[in-house]
């Protein structure tokens, strides 16, 4: 009789007979031994300005080297991507790309950092491993977007390549992860408060669904365990919600729920707070927590000024948390 | 929550197994797994064997 295996990488903890695939359609028992599928075929590789991930303070208006495979922990009834997040491995056409051709792409591009992104880098797991352990010796930056879904010790193993996260804190209730993404939160806010004691450069996103996640109380108590966790120098971006996959039902977030947001997140003390996936120019920009005075200008992914010099407020000298050069 | 309902099932099949003397697969904990960088592998895997490993089963093995 062939073990089963239990996969220790997510929360998840997979029981996996032979031949099975775990939630995340990424890892598989063969004989008693788990296998990654998706090492190496990358089904997306794209150059993506770094505001898209979206990370304001790291490296403004530099490209950033984006890739992903198929597959991910979570479900998300709203996810942006499912059509690749969703999907069987080999059900799209790839091509086998190692780790070291990766950083060569950057390179050939001119890019300083590497994303990994657009599903969930922490299920692709080996290959994210690999790929930001020859980069950091390239001397590129690694960066994950992620749902943060992992266990710990294999994320403490990943922390010290990684030079900059997007994280998603998708909700704030253990329901609401339930509900919506099929996991729980408890292990997100582990992973955040890891990131951020790491030294990466960790900055958050909560995308606002109407009805869902978009209420006063939720935002106050999300800002206010960002405060106290994470500290109040950690950029917070509210995205506007579209729908998507399985929830085309709901409007996509108005823009004044987004700036409610936004005003709860700078009274409970935070000081970094932006709006995503809309135009909406001052809630964009970089100002200096301590004068007031506007740091990076921006519109939608572009950067019209950078006034930040050597990380530090040019006016007050006060520094400015992020990785700028 | 899924994963209480699974190591609840994952309880009772062990007890209905246990019971019918069957014997318990042995179970191997794994946080990494190994690369199968070559497609033509895992072709070649899934042409000498009966179980599919491209097929779409449900995700988890009892759930
Ligand atoms: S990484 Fe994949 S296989 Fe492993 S426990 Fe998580 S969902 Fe299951
Ligand atoms: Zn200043």
């Amino acid at each position: 009789m062939t073990a089963l295996v239990k996969c220790e990488l997510c929360p998840r903890y997979c029981i996996l007979d032979n031949g099975q695939k775990g939630e995340c359609r990424i890892r598989v028992n063969i004989e008693g031994k788990l296998y990654t599928l998706t090492y190496g075929h990358p089904c997306s590789i794209h150059i993506d300005p770094v505001e898209k991930k979206p990370l304001y303070h790291f490296l403004p208006g530099t490209p950033i080297l984006s890739l992903a495979t198929v597959g991910c922990n979570l479900h998300c009834k709203n996810c942006q991507n499912w059509e690749i997040s969703q999907t069987e491995p080999y059900q799209l056409e790839t091509e086998f790309i190692e780790p070291e051709k990766i950083s060569a792409l950057a390179i050939q591009y001119q890019c300083p950092s590497i994303a990994y992104t657009y599903t969930e880098p922490l299920a692709y797991y080996e290959y994210t491993y690999e790929c930001c352990k020859i980069s950091a010796e390239k001397g590129l930056k690694n960066v994950l977007v992620t749902a943060g879904y992992i266990n710990e010790e294999p994320y403490k193993r990943l922390l010290p390549l990684v030079h900059s996260a997007n994280i998603d804190l998708k909700g704030f209730s253990e329901e609401f992860y339930r509900t919506v993404c099929d996991g729980t939160l408890k292990p997100v806010l582990k992973t955040l408060e890891l990131t951020k004691n790491a030294g990466v450069e960790l900055e958050v996103t909560n995308l606002v669904i109407p009805t869902m996640n978009d209420k006063d109380e939720d935002f106050q108590k999300l800002c206010e365990w960002v405060v106290s966790n994470l500290g109040k120098d950690t950029p917070l971006h509210f995205s506007q919600f579209y729908p998507r996959y399985k929830m085309t039902h709901l409007p996509p977030t108005p823009l004044e729920t987004l700036l409610k947001a936004r005003q709860i997140a700078l009274n409970v003390g935070l000081q970094f707070v932006y709006i995503g996936n809309i135009i909406h120019r001052e809630s964009s920009n970089t100002y200096c927590p301590s004068c007031k005075s506007l740091l990076v200008e921006r519109y939608g992914f572009n950067v019209l000024q950078n006034n930040i010099s050597q990380g530090k407020c040019p006016k007050c000298n006060t520094e400015i948390y992020g990785i700028w050069q | 929550m899924a994963i209480n309902r699974r190591k609840f099932l994952s309880y009772f099949l062990t007890a209905v197994i246990t019971k019918y003397g069957v014997k318990k697969p042995s179970l191997i904990r794994q946080t990494y797994a190994i690369p199968l960088p070559n497609k033509k592998v895992l072709i070649h895997f899934t042409t000498k064997n009966k179980n599919n490993i491209f097929s779409p089963k449900p995700s988890s093995w009892i759930g």
